[in-house]
């Protein structure tokens, strides 16, 4: 389940043309992971030119952001159960980890933020 | 509530010129002229990196009006406040000791005669200090999102840095403690104080609030006799937890603690006519105590 909302990231990204402006300084790749299933998300100035499942060996990311199947269930919540709302909620509770080089997460957060909760949007189908 | 539908509303900004640890400072603040000469003043401590137009909502409320003047007003560095001639060559933070002084120097130059304060988030944690040392000056405190302390969840190395646009990382970070049951527009409005504020203020606050307050190992020494203590905490708020909240309510016999649903870290602001629900109770409380 979680497999089928990140596979439509790229969908839901691209056409969202005020998200791609926030993010139109943002070049990067980054490893979206959870229990069964791991993406390398590349993003080019705002829009996902290019989602890989893993896992890939030797290829790079920037940064991973980790979570259990079940913690990404939550956070995509309409709404969300208190602790799960919020990556920081998560990873402060143990539910969630971010590691690597932060600066591009951090420089574009606003953006990260709503692209990792953009399943909400999705609807459970 | 009567809230955004006065053409002229019912609030009175003005400056008052104080001096805070020696520095002169024009403050900023506002209050309701809906209240009578008899009610109880109400001093609002904004959170860290935003200001006072947080409690624009409170202001304006008819029913709190009927017993209690609500003031708000900014700090220094902070939404209308200027930040102390000499700033450009200096890197603002806030410590107890100096906060402590803000407070009580508005206090004294607005004439309020033993007021309420209500702080929320570092203003909910100065409120314990101030019940601590000076509670026989006040009627009751009120802390919002308060605890005596709380464990940080990111590095505020990031607030201020030229590399990084200030307001935007600002507001992206603390836009989580916001409940995801508040209204889109308060939760934007909420945004805007961060989006807004100077650069490295929200820091400076955080000073205070992270490496500066921690009162565990005093809290206790609260006369609730002498000063009423009401903790209210948002369900949602991942920075001070309603478990940061129950345990300082554990430590200060007397203290009397409400965890509120569907609210996050800006309740005043993020859903007022919510947040009214569990605030009237404890001003009835303290309106007819004493």
């Amino acid at each position: 389940m979680v497999d089928n909302f990140i596979k439509r990231l790229p969908d839901f990204v691209n056409r969202d043309a005020w998200l791609i402006w926030r993010g139109r300084h943002l070049t990067t790749t980054f490893l979206l992971k959870s229990s069964q299933a791991e993406y390398f998300i590349s993003i080019s100035e705002g829009e996902i030119h290019q989602l890989v499942a893993g896992p890939q060996l030797l290829r790079p990311s920037v940064f991973t952001i980790k979570a259990s199947d079940g913690a990404w269930l939550k956070h995509w919540m309409k709404f969300p159960p208190s602790g799960w709302h919020d990556i920081f909620a998560m990873v402060k509770i143990g539910e969630a980890s971010i590691e690597g080089d932060l600066y591009p997460m951090m420089s574009n957060l606003r953006y990260i933020k709503e692209l990792i909760a953009l399943p909400r949007k999705m609807g459970r189908d | 509530m009567e809230t955004g539908i006065h053409k002229l509303e019912p609030i009175m900004g003005r400056y008052v010129n104080v001096d805070i640890s020696g520095q002169q400072s024009r403050i900023y603040f506002e209050e309701s002229t809906l209240s009578g000469d008899k009610a109880i003043p109400v001093v609002c401590l904004h959170t860290a990196g935003s200001d006072s137009s947080q409690f624009r909502h409170l202001l304006v409320d008819k029913e709190i009006a009927a017993n209690f003047r609500m003031i708000a007003f900014d700090m220094p560095w902070h939404g209308k406040s200027l930040p102390p001639v000499g700033y450009q060559d200096q890197e603002y933070r806030l410590t107890t000791e100096l906060y402590l002084d803000t407070v009580d120097s508005f206090i004294a130059a607005i004439g309020a005669k033993n007021p309420v304060v209500m702080g929320c988030s570092m203003g909910g944690r100065l409120v314990i200090e101030l019940a601590r040392r000076y509670g026989k000056n006040f009627r009751a405190v009120i802390g919002l999102e308060a605890s005596d302390y709380q464990t940080p969840w990111y590095d505020t190395e990031w607030l201020n840095r030229p590399d990084v646009h200030g307001g935007e990382i600002c507001s992206a970070l603390i836009s989580g403690l916001i409940a995801p049951q508040s209204p889109d527009e308060f939760r934007w409005e909420t945004l805007w104080g961060y989006l807004s504020a100077g650069p490295g203020v929200f820091k400076g606050d955080l000073h205070f609030y992270r490496q500066d307050s921690d009162f565990r190992d005093r809290s206790s020494e609260i006369d609730t006799e002498l000063c009423p203590l009401y903790l209210l905490t948002g369900e949602y708020d991942f920075s001070c937890t309603p478990d940061d909240t129950k345990r300082t309510g554990q430590s200060i016999p007397g203290a009397k603690v409400t965890i509120m649903k569907k609210l996050g870290h800006f309740p005043m602001s993020e859903n007022p006519e919510l947040f009214r629900g569990y605030l009237l109770p404890v001003l009835a409380d303290i309106a007819t105590s004493q």
